[in-house]
């Protein structure tokens, strides 16, 4: 290696080194945990097969409640923080006075943390004074004790969840919309496209590249939905708000299920991955043309 | 105004009223003396002014926030720097591979963090880290590099090639160069990484609650939601905790919002 090749790399190599521990080998660490008896306080390396994965798939009923929550979650919070997140990011495209004020507040929720906003919905929720219960009353709907509910609590939980990231949605809509040329809009006025027309068939394709960042980042944050769930309900009322990143924490570090622990986070990293493989390969083609 | 244009308007009102509400009986609630929580509506203005919420929950966060403070710093440091060198390598030294190692390291961006959380309590454990404030310094800082080296690649890819020629016509080496040139002409890009990094790394429970083992290294995340299991139904303390929280990163975000949604979309929009 040549001594200019030699020092570009020195500028790298303590980001490859360090991303290499903490990432790959930590996941390759992991991986290999998923496959030993290790469901013990002491450390057990014998080699399990896929027992830890078997049982996960036929008879852990948390894990099945875990998918199934999951999966219930996961579309209803992303359609529903991009459809909000589009639709308030074409309004802000209008031309609006206040622009800046509305795109400060509906992103106010990103800069908070989730255990600040879920400690906040706790609140909300509360069914003896919470805000939404004295508005229920005052309209003479009976008391809903949301959290606590085996059929309410999830959905109070998407809600949350769906103020808190909707901001972040609309960034990347308004930058999108924001990246569609004038001409295109005004052209295609010309040739008698408006309202719903208009935005079915030029201004929704043209925001595509939004549309994928949009939904590979909120996939993603479902399947690894934590903090919010842990603290807002810790997968209560029975299982009713479980996830597996829930389950797995539990697994490793409260039950000493160690080997159980590492092949839920597995589960969980293969499903993410399945988003996120295809949109690296885009982005990385992206930016192989831009080069 | 046409009706169309009100009812744009009207929509956003409503929208920044969801936006804000949880934000008023925030502010409210924390402000309430214990008995108004369970004697008035949660709707209702503080009759009178209660400090006690506030100074409870600072009683119980106090701690919390020196350590927040005592990593959160070095960490936002650490990351935007090897962000910086990382994010200068591979978009003006042009080396081989240089898109391999972008994905390479980009790929921690999405990583799902449960996948690392066993080998990283062990890790600490190993190197006698665990239960030390560097356990979390460095944890930050490791899953920081992603993001911080994508704002900065993105950041240096704008900067004109043309700079660093004149650098090299001049005589300077590699280094000089990035200290030199690079360094001056990146204080926006330091600006947007430092300030995601800030709010982020603040905000994070994950790793707090996994390696925050004794209270001298907790993070103010963590014992927030302890204070929630100890102050049960006490909303006025709990609120004020919250409030107290959530105030370092909302003035950083009321004072720096534009750097802020930079940071958002700088790891969003371009891979």
């Amino acid at each position: 290696m040549n001594k200019k090749a030699f020092a570009s790399i020195g500028f790298v190599l303590p980001s490859i080194t360090i991303v290499g521990i903490f990432v790959y080998a930590f996941i390759g660490w992991t991986i290999a945990v998923s496959f030993t008896n290790w469901n013990t306080l002491m450390p057990n390396w014998s080699f399990a097969g896929l027992s830890n994965y078997a049982s996960l798939f036929t008879n852990n009923l948390r894990f099945h409640m875990d998918l199934i929550n999951n999966f219930t979650f996961l579309p209803f919070f992303v359609l529903g923080s991009m459809a909000l997140g589009f639709f308030l990011a074409s309004l802000l495209n209008t031309g609006v006075k206040f622009e800046s004020f509305f795109r400060t507040v509906f992103l106010l929720p990103m800069a908070i943390s989730l255990v600040v906003s879920g400690t906040i919905w706790v609140w909300l929720y509360d069914p003896t004074n919470g805000a939404i219960d004295v508005l229920l009353r005052a309209i003479k709907l009976p008391s809903v004790n949301w959290l606590g509910s085996m059929s309410f609590a999830l959905p109070a939980i998407i809600i949350a969840t769906i103020w808190q990231y909707t901001g972040f949605t609309t960034s990347i809509y308004l930058a999108g919309l924001r990246g569609i040329p004038q001409e295109i809009i005004e052209a295609a006025k010309l040739d008698g496209a408006h309202g719903f027309r208009l935005y079915w068939n030029i201004i929704i394709p043209m925001v595509q590249s939004s549309t994928v960042t949009a939904f590979v980042l909120m996939v993603q944050l479902s399947l690894q939905m934590f903090d919010i769930i842990w603290v807002m309900t810790s997968g209560g009322p029975a299982f009713a708000t479980d996830m597996p990143a829930v389950y797995m924490f539990i697994a490793a570090f409260k039950q000493n299920f160690v080997a159980q622990g590492a092949a839920i986070a597995v589960v969980v990293f293969l499903l993410t991955l399945a988003v996120v493989i295809p949109y690296l390969f885009i982005a990385g083609k992206i930016t192989e043309e831009e080069s | 105004m046409k009706l169309s244009k009100v009812a744009v308007y009207v929509v956003l009102i409503l929208a920044t009223v969801f936006f804000l509400f949880p934000i008023y009986f925030l502010v409210v609630t924390s402000l309430k003396s214990l008995s108004e929580i369970y004697t008035t509506s949660s709707w209702s203005l503080p009759t009178h002014v209660d400090w006690s919420g506030f100074l409870i929950a600072w009683r119980g966060l106090k701690q919390g926030f020196v350590n927040s403070f005592e990593f959160t710093i070095p960490a936002v440091i650490f990351s935007v720097l090897l962000g910086s060198l990382g994010g200068f390598a591979l978009t003006k030294l042009k080396f081989k591979g240089a898109n391999m190692v972008f994905l390479f390291l980009l790929f921690g961006m999405f990583l799902p963090y449960q996948v690392v959380l066993i080998p990283l309590v062990k890790f600490m454990a190993v190197l006698h880290l665990y239960g030390n404030i560097w356990s979390l310094i460095v944890t930050h800082t490791a899953y920081g590099i992603p993001i911080t080296t994508l704002i900065f690649r993105n950041f240096y890819s704008s900067v004109p090639t043309s700079l660093i020629e004149a650098g090299k016509v001049d005589g300077a080496n590699v280094w000089q160069i990035y200290t030199k040139i690079m360094i001056p002409v990146s204080i926006p890009g330091i600006v947007v990484a430092t300030i995601w990094q800030f709010t982020n790394i603040w905000n994070n429970f994950l790793f707090g609650l996994t390696l925050g083992s004794i209270p001298s290294i907790r993070p103010v995340t963590v014992m927030l939601n302890n204070l929630k299991g100890s102050m049960i139904s006490q909303w006025n303390t709990l609120m004020a905790g919250a409030l107290l929280t959530a105030l370092p990163t909302i003035i950083v975000y009321l004072i720096m919002g534009k750097y802020f949604v930079k940071g958002l979309l700088g790891g969003a929009v371009k891979g």
